[in-house]
């Protein structure tokens, strides 16, 4: 499913971009061990996802052109 | 101490706000967490804005490399407490105010105490084990919190454990359940920081005290919103109820058989869009007097959807019958409008 990803804080440091376009996964869970998979300094940070601005559980199926969201936790102040 | 309404006379001016809010600002008891980067502005507009009782807890002391945004502080402070000079000057400037400043880090020991004399904490730390700690506590005690954080060029703010514009009641752990490892994620000491980025991440958190203590406007509780500051882009999450609350089997099928529902309508509308496409291509070919049915094109076009069929696991043949009949349609809308074929 075609999905465009936006990328924040240390999750567009990680993967050198803020937003692109992925077409490999059906689910978020997919998608997560996906990009995972293709950069693996993401699996060590927690990271929240959202789809067309909701935050949903990884069990989601993907919706056609939806934007992801994926934000890891700040910590700066 | 009487409040001086001139004072806060545009604030009170603004409909929908009023001296009744501007009481209860007065009358209001708010705990800062850290008095960095987030925290002194925050402090600066607390105070500004007639909050009279805050107590700023910070363990830290003032470095020269805090100077450019931790705007209370200059050369003069360097070695002493953050949250004594903070607390001094706080008071110099506004005298009505009862700011106590308390060099302390705040731990198990101490928070159950300092959260519960608080209305609400405005959390300006720059580590995890603060932040889970105030989730943890404000909980416990039922007390609401606004979070503020940076990350180099970004910040994120929100608002936990309110519950008056969400229920049930957000926490910071129902989207980060587990506290990152030391060192994974990076602090501005580590990553950097521009101290007007903070200041408008702390601006932000000062506006949803504001609103949270007089009760006005929707508060950001179920929100993570970020803002990006090098694309001038705010970014709202909004948290579905699912993530706190398991559905059952029932309340999924529910759910989906709604999300096919909503999906057959959005295949209806994309038919129209194509329809509205289609007459205004076939205005084009009239005008540059090309012919209606361009079979390479077509063929290029059917190809291609028959290769992203098989990519989508869709069966291709069905595909391509759907598209001929589509396509079959739209010649003959095509031929109906111009009248020449060719």
């Amino acid at each position: 499913m075609i999905v465009t990803i936006r990328a924040f804080g240390q999750v567009a440091e990680i993967t050198q971009k803020t937003t692109w376009e992925e077409s490999r996964a059906n689910t978020l869970k997919e998608l997560k061990i996906i990009l995972q998979q293709e950069y693996p300094a993401l699996s060590e940070i927690p990271l929240v996802f959202s789809m067309n601005h909701q935050i949903c559980a990884e069990d989601i199926l993907l919706k056609p052109m939806a934007e992801i969201g994926i934000m890891p936790p700040f910590s700066g102040g | 101490m009487e409040i001086n309404w001139k004072k806060y006379h545009r604030q009170i001016l603004l409909k929908g706000f009023g001296q009744n809010n501007q009481r209860k600002l007065a009358e209001a008891n708010v705990l800062l967490v850290g008095v960095g980067g987030l925290g002194c502005p925050a402090l600066l507009y607390l105070a500004a804005a007639g909050v009279r009782h805050i107590t700023i807890v910070d363990f830290d002391t003032v470095e020269l490399s805090n100077l450019h945004r931790q705007i209370l502080f200059d050369e003069n402070d360097l070695t002493q407490f953050k949250a004594e000079v903070a607390a001094k000057k706080i008071s110099q400037s506004y005298p009505e105010i009862v700011v106590i400043g308390l060099n302390q880090k705040l731990e198990k020991q101490n928070a159950k105490q300092l959260i519960g004399e608080a209305d609400l904490v405005l959390d300006a730390s720059d580590n995890f084990e603060t932040r889970y700690l105030v989730d943890d506590v404000c909980k416990e005690l039922n007390k609401p919190w606004v979070y503020g954080s940076v990350s180099r060029y970004e910040f994120q703010v929100s608002v936990f454990n309110d519950g008056k514009d969400v229920k049930p009641k957000v926490h910071y752990r129902d989207l980060f359940p587990l506290e990152p490892k030391a060192g994974l994620i990076e602090d501005c000491a580590e990553a950097g920081v521009i101290g007007a980025l903070a200041g408008a991440a702390a601006c932000l958190q000062v506006m949803e005290v504001i609103k949270l203590i007089c009760g006005m406007g929707e508060s950001l509780e179920g929100t993570l919103l970020s803002y990006n500051s090098l694309t001038n882009q705010f970014y709202h999450a909004h948290v579905e109820q699912a993530i706190i609350s398991e559905d059952s089997a029932q309340e999924k099928l529910v759910k989906l058989r709604a999300d096919l529902q909503k999906n057959d309508q959005q295949i209806l509308h994309l038919l129209a869009y194509r329809k509205n496409l289609v007459h205004e291509i076939g205005l084009l070919k009239k005008e540059l007097q090309q012919d209606i049915f361009q079979s390479s094109v077509w063929e290029n076009s059917l190809n291609q959807r028959k290769q992203e069929a098989i990519q989508l696991g869709l069966n291709p043949s069905l595909i391509e019958e759907l598209f001929e009949l589509i396509h079959h349609q739209s010649l003959k809308d095509q031929e109906k409008l111009y009248g020449n074929s060719h």
